[in-house]
């Protein structure tokens, strides 16, 4: 489990991050949301130990990310951004690379790399952006992590590899494995994150499971306007509401409405999900 | 398992980390160790050209000479020594590398060990191993190329130095191996606090460290009206007295050097290794 207390992070003077208290579990998928430049590439640095939190601190296991163990780091892997092309067949990168990772599996990195339709034995500093970071996103999931952290991964993607990348998140990470993964893409994510963490300037505004989600707001694919709406948006044929739940009635949520609610509202669905 | 340090896992990060090198720097080195091939060919050729058909049938045509191959080796030496840990290991400030170097499962200090035994150890001692075999290897297929630089190793290493033998004070190759060892802390720490420009980068802090050094050197003398009377005689009383044992002097104050030298910069590389962020 990893426990956020108090985390604070700043970039010189500008605060990024202020007073995190938040814990992720395991055997969940964490979709790490955010606008641009409110530090979700930040926390996973931190919860990775790539960076030192300035003050409160952060447990994986009991243990501090920053002081990059190689127990810990054997049981967690990230993902950046941006992937460096190396001068290797990626095969090879991963069989060099996995030893250092005792449940990794060769056969696994094959069997997701087949699936994105990439060839292993193409060297990683001739393949196109896209089949690179399908490369890096087959062997960090073969890499069987505890703790997998994602920051955009489905950027650089084409649309069938997206569906890929889903299907292979499910099938591919160990039961008791926690994943946060960072994105914008909501879309690309919906049906797998959940929980759903939606940072904001510097805190955490929602840090809920779609269950609790749709237990308190009510998503209306509905024709009529509704008064109690947080957030309306027009679709061919009808709306997009997001209203406060009063009936316990269930819905399906859309992450990207959610969103903007969430946005529109802060006190209010801070308040509500506290 | 320790979490400092493990003897099978650093064995496995070493061998990992110098396929790593040589996959990502094959050809650099290969193009550096090779020199004195590349520089015989070069010669010959433009000696051909100059020379012509003629001279070249008759065996007459004009060699590097060993004052020259030797200086190009000096000179091949210090750039390689200056250039091979920013090559090596300057990708540690890079976001991208310097991160997936960092998540690597293996401690802080087996990847500094690792990376401190392959820039002042390991890879100088295979690149004067290399550049000195290939040259042998030139003069080997050439048996008019005037000897090879290794032959002449009596005169830097003072083995049986004549009269007409540039001598080095000291022991010879001990000189060099200090040399290296202290030339290779120096920049390879150059290339883990610089994100650009590294080689260049350490080589003016150098310079201005001297500067800021004369400027404070001089400016205690002043203000403190430190007054040295009769240095020079004094310093060639003292260099008689110790006629008989120079050599023990001069390596004595080249180690204090090397000892002060080295372990500051492994020092200063190995907290950045253990604090670096990305």
């Amino acid at each position: 489990m990893i426990e956020i207390q108090d985390l604070a992070f700043s970039y010189g003077k500008t605060p990024v991050l202020k007073s995190i208290t938040t814990k992720l579990e395991e055997g969940r998928i964490y979709g790490l949301l955010g606008e641009n430049g409110v530090g979700k590439t930040t926390l996973l640095t931190l919860l990775c130990g790539l960076k030192k939190v300035e003050s409160g601190s952060i447990r994986t296991d009991g243990e501090d990310p920053f002081d990059r163990t190689p127990t810990l780091l054997e049981k967690q892997y990230y993902l950046p951004d941006e992937v460096a092309p190396v001068n290797m067949k990626a095969e090879d990168y991963a069989m060099e690379r996995g030893r250092f990772w005792p449940l990794y599996d060769h056969s696994k990195f094959l069997a997701i790399m087949k699936e994105f339709e990439n060839d292993p034995a193409k060297k990683m500093s001739h393949m196109s952006a896209g089949q690179l970071k399908k490369a890096y996103i087959s062997f960090a999931l073969a890499c069987g992590a505890k703790y997998l952290f994602m920051d955009e991964p489905t950027n650089g993607l084409d649309i069938p590899s997206k569906a890929q990348f889903r299907s292979a998140i499910m099938k591919y990470t160990p039961e008791d494995s926690t994943i946060v993964i960072s994105t914008h893409q909501v879309r690309d994510l919906e049906n797998i994150i959940d929980p759903i963490i939606i940072l904001d300037r510097q805190d955490v505004l929602l840090n809920a499971t779609v269950e609790s989600v749709t237990s308190k707001l009510f998503f209306d694919y509905g024709t009529v306007i509704r008064e109690d709406a947080l957030y309306r948006e027009m679709l061919p044929g009808g709306f997009l509401q997001v209203c406060p739940n009063t009936t316990g009635e269930d819905s399906k949520v859309n992450i990207e409405a959610l969103f903007n609610a969430a946005h529109s509202h802060k006190g209010l669905i801070k308040e509500m999900f506290k | 398992m320790n979490k400092t340090f493990d003897f099978k896992r650093f064995g496995k990060y070493f061998a990992y980390d110098i396929k790593s090198i040589w996959k990502e720097n094959s050809i650099f080195l290969l193009v550096w160790c090779l020199l004195p091939v590349f520089i015989y060919l070069v010669y010959m050729f433009f000696s051909f050209v100059g020379g012509g058909l003629q001279t070249f049938i008759s065996g007459e045509l004009s060699r590097p000479p060993i004052a020259l191959r030797g200086g190009l080796f000096a000179t091949a030496a210090i750039l390689f020594i200056m250039v091979f840990p920013s090559k090596a290991f300057g990708f540690i400030t890079e976001k991208a590398k310097g991160s997936s170097w960092l998540m690597l499962p293996a401690s802080r200090f087996e990847k500094y060990l690792s990376m401190m035994l392959i820039s002042l150890v390991l890879v100088p001692l295979a690149f004067f191993l290399t550049y000195l075999l290939s040259d042998a290897l030139v003069c080997l297929v050439d048996g008019k190329c005037g000897g090879s630089i290794f032959s002449s190793w009596s005169i830097i290493n003072n083995i049986d130095p004549s009269e007409e033998d540039i001598k080095l004070g000291g022991n010879g190759l001990w000189f060099i191996v200090s040399w290296v060892l202290q030339t290779s802390s120096i920049f390879l720490l150059g290339a883990l606090l610089f994100k650009k420009s590294k080689v260049l980068k350490t080589i003016l802090s150098l310079f201005v460290i001297s500067m800021l050094l004369s400027i404070i050197m001089v400016t205690v003398v002043k203000v403190f009206h430190i007054d040295f009377p009769d240095m020079g005689i004094r310093f060639v009383e003292w260099a008689k007295k110790h006629a008989d044992n120079m050599d023990f002097w001069f390596n004595f104050w080249a180690n204090v050097e090397l000892a002060f030298i080295v372990i500051g910069c492994g020092l200063w590389s190995w907290f950045r290794v253990k604090k670096i962020q990305h």
